[in-house]
């Protein structure tokens, strides 16, 4: 029989965009933050205020299984509320992410101490947090040494070295952190710190182009002990394999949200230059298209955060790949559909321009991540 | 100071990547130009991140590394052109290529997108079952490369790729490196080995199914001291895979162990004396046998050796341990769309699946409720289907099913029965092969044939349903 069925499509509906699902933060986001993003951009402004209200509001605590109602390691939800706060403003995206990630550490880390002292007041925004992995990550890709080593005292490690920049950093922020140690059996280990410990200081970097308010620093440990309890893993390599296929989807929220962002900058332009704008390269529904691509790979890859294969995170990292360069496409495509308005100093456009180069430098690096995907399928 | 400026050297902050340039100097912190490194105060900070000169050190340029342009293209190429009609193909084994070719002979305009997971390689995977015996080289296998492959059919090919999503109603594929629209979709994902868990703390056994794997597998062969000879080889199951294996791995010169649950190996494929006939030539060629023999756990012992407990209390020891026990189509997709499968993903006569823009082919797919993970059907399969996407909708009709073993030591072909209401009768028998028909309703129903009666299939192919005569030796069916 060669009649034609009738099409019964019980497929997986389309991705939704992040707005349904995040009314209140998307509220907060317009009411708190929009009125500050050319400050934060433009003169460092860190969006503290911001971050401590919408931690209240659950933006930090959805991939906490530990730490939500749900009781789910929900990665997607957490890279849709990111993606509402990069809509707006990527450098407090930016940050979301590093609280995000800091978190992330201690939920899957063995110590008892620092779930019970430290990830609930991180998962809530009560306490603050970063990530310093940015040189471990190079370290594991064969691309630099680790700059941290320490040696082992009596409960616990002394940590020296100096990390060049480490973002939403505050006098009492925690972060992540591996050292290597020295003597018998040396190996990696990691760290949650706190910017309060004795021996550690901050020093103020010179000026970025951008994400200036992302309270990004300098960290010098001097001599830094660090007790045995906020040791977040010693068998670093399995952990590492537990922990980075979130550590990257998580910051797809960046990307997917900037260029959610630059497609509401294109379509603003629209409104009066639509008659010339058609000329261009990129138009809204391509990126829309591009944009809903993305996100549906992203949460599809986010069911199963905890697959440790390296052909999982081969996807991953192809995926975080995709999202820098469509990055880079739609921001170069909002300036150019705002044309010179878009290139005043407060304007959004050449802000996101800016703003888009970063998800694409920041680690893992498109370069970073070809060579490691180059690295995994090689023969 | 010297004035020579082609002395000057450079050095760079290990923390920030800030270069201190001997001629440059660091005028903003009182450094003037020429300033020797070693002649900077200790005082001096790093410009860009405040560490001191301590952790500055000579800069050596670093060499870049060979093929990185090449490389950076596949992971960024982009889907290309948007042809909402593409024919998209989902798998580069030998089923997804067929059709490739078979859709391109027919139609030389059609867009034709074939992503893969691997790199696209064609490779006839039979040919990795005697590669020994043919004095194959493990890199001569791959018999044109694959972007080689796409451009001279001019087909897109995307590489490292999975599809992680399809969206049925969009008619649209969605993998990491973006979205991918078709007309018409075609999953020729194919069958991985069948898995099992030992318990006893060894690394897992390796399989074989694609070329990556058989270069793994020679790898960790060649890897080991005094190989061949001292390099023993267990594997677990006397299917298929299991025999040709056993059989080309020892023309290699490995001590080969096979363990088999069953009696004799390929029970369910082979009538009993060419079953036995096999047994008897592969060991032979030196594989030891163990048949009713059942692996309990393998656990590590001295010097990277590992031993196999069998549940009758012996054990086999072994450096390298192959486990071929048969494939499990990959269905995952399929289910994870809606599809309907059963042991492989459902199609119906004209290979569609129960959405009608859908369509599977290969090892993967269910066909009149059985599975074929036969070369010869995915080619009937992908002439069929070829035929069908390019406008003249063609039922598949199933081959006869021959299913040939590539043991060296005893090639056979056998054309096993569909019907259970017959019996063996064997026509000839020698020491150089056998002859066996299988007799239903006094028709021929099914063949076997061994040694210098294998060329005989084709023949006796074309003779299936024809009646025969009833005067030959009865055996056990």
């Amino acid at each position: 029989m060669l009649e034609t069925r009738t099409r019964d499509v019980t497929g997986v509906s389309p991705a939704t965009g992040p707005a349904d699902a995040d009314a209140a933060l998307q509220a907060l986001v317009e009411r708190d933050l929009a009125p500050l993003t050319a400050r934060i951009d433009r003169e460092g402004l860190y969006p503290e205020d911001f971050l401590r209200e919408a931690g209240r509001l659950g933006a930090f605590n959805r991939h906490l299984a530990s730490q939500n109602a749900s009781g789910t390691t929900d990665i997607a939800s957490a890279i849709r509320a990111t993606e509402v706060i990069s809509a707006e403003c990527m450098t407090t995206g930016f940050v979301a992410w590093c609280q995000n990630a800091c978190a992330w550490y201690v939920e899957n880390s063995a110590s008892d101490t620092l779930k019970r002292e430290a990830l609930p007041r991180l998962a809530n925004a009560e306490a603050l947090g970063a990530t310093a992995l940015s040189n471990p990550m190079k370290w594991f890709a064969n691309i630099e040494d680790l700059k941290l080593s320490a040696e082992r005292v009596d409960g616990g490690y002394v940590v020296s070295g100096a990390l060049p920049w480490v973002s939403n950093l505050g006098e009492d922020h925690y972060f992540g952190a591996i050292f290597r140690t020295a003597g018998e059996n040396p190996r990696p280990v990691m760290a949650l710190i706190n910017c309060s410990d004795p021996g550690f200081s901050l020093t103020a970097c010179p000026e970025f182009t951008a994400l200036e308010g992302s309270r990004t620093f300098g960290c010098h440990f001097d001599r830094v002990f660090v007790p045995d309890e906020h040791v977040l893993a010693d068998s670093l390599p399995e952990y590492i394999r537990r922990i980075r296929p979130g550590f990257v989807l998580l910051q797809m929220g960046m990307g997917l949200g900037l260029i959610d962002g630059c497609i509401q900058t294109m379509r603003e332009a629209n409104e009066t230059l639509a008659h010339v704008n058609g000329y261009l390269d990129d138009q809204v529904g391509e990126l829309e298209e591009a944009l809903e691509d993305g996100r549906a790979a992203c949460y599809a890859l986010s069911e199963t955060p905890f697959d440790e294969s390296e052909r999982f995170f081969a996807d991953v990292l192809q995926m975080r790949l995709t999202g820098s360069e469509m990055s880079l496409r739609a921001s170069q495509s909002a300036l150019l559909h705002a044309g010179a308005r878009g290139y005043l100093a407060n304007a959004a456009a050449q802000r996101k321009l800016r703003e888009s180069y970063f998800v694409a430098i920041v680690t893992p690096a498109i370069k970073h991540l070809r060579k490691e995907l180059a690295r995994i399928h090689a023969h | 100071m010297s004035t020579d400026s082609s002395d000057f050297k450079r050095f760079i902050c290990k923390v920030c990547g800030y270069i201190y340039d001997e001629a440059k100097g660091d005028p903003d912190s009182g450094l003037a130009p020429g300033t020797r490194f070693e002649d900077i105060p200790d005082d001096w900070y790093c410009p860009d991140c405040n560490v001191t000169k301590a952790d500055f050190t000579a800069l050596e340029p670093r060499a870049e590394e060979a093929d990185a342009g090449a490389a950076a293209m596949a992971w960024s190429a982009g889907p290309g052109a948007d042809d909402p009609d593409a024919v998209v193909i989902v798998g580069g084994g030998m089923a997804g290529w067929a059709l490739a070719e078979a859709l391109r002979e027919r139609d030389p305009k059609r867009t034709i997108r074939l992503l893969t997971a691997d790199s696209g390689d064609y490779y006839t995977k039979p040919r990795i079952s005697n590669a020994f015996a043919r004095g194959v080289a493990v890199t001569d296998l791959v018999e044109e490369s694959g972007p080689a492959r796409a451009a001279r059919l001019g087909i897109d090919l995307m590489p490292f790729i999975r599809v992680l999503d399809v969206q049925r109603a969009q008619q649209r594929l969605i993998t990491a490196r973006g979205g991918v629209p078709y007309g018409q979709l075609v999953l020729a994902t194919g069958a991985r080995p069948r898995q099992m868990a030992f318990p006893g703390g060894a690394t897992a056994p390796l399989s074989v199914n694609t070329l990556e794997d058989y270069r793994h597998l020679r790898a960790a062969l060649e890897a080991r001291e005094g190989a061949p000879a001292h390099a023993r080889v267990a594997i677990i199951g006397a299917g298929l895979v299991g025999c040709e294996l056993a059989d080309d791995l020892a023309a290699g010169g490995y001590p080969v162990t096979l363990i088999e649950c069953a009696s004799r190996p390929l029970a369910n494929l082979l009538p009993e004396p060419l079953s036995v006939d096999l047994k008897k030539a592969l060991a032979d060629h030196g594989v030891q046998w163990r048949t009713e023999a059942i692996v309990e756990g393998i656990e590590p012992v001295a010097e990277g050796a590992t031993r196999l407990a069998l549940a009758n209390g012996e054990s086999v020891e072994a450096e390298v341990v192959i486990s071929a026990l048969g494939l499990v189509p990959n269905r995952e997709l399929a289910e994870r769309i809606g599809l309907a499968c059963h042991a492989g993903i459902e199609v119906d006569a004209l290979l569609r699946t129960t959405d009608p823009a859908i369509f599977a082919l290969g090892d993967g797919c269910e066909f009149d409720g059985q599975l074929r993970p036969y070369v010869e059907t995915l080619r009937g399969q992908a002439a069929a289907l070829a035929r069908t996407l390019s406008g003249e909708p063609t039922v598949y009709r199933p081959d006869a099913g021959i299913v040939q073993v590539k043991t060296t030591s005893l090639p056979l072909n056998v054309c096993p029965p569909r019907t259970d209401g017959g019996e063996w009768v064997e026509i000839s028998g020698d020491a150089e092969g056998r002859h066996l028909e299988y007799h239903a309703d006094g028709r021929l129903a099914g063949f076997a044939v061994s040694g210098r009666h294998a060329r005989q299939a084709r023949e006796l192919e074309t003779r299936l349903g024809e009646p025969v005569a009833d005067t030959r030796t009865r055996l056990a069916s």
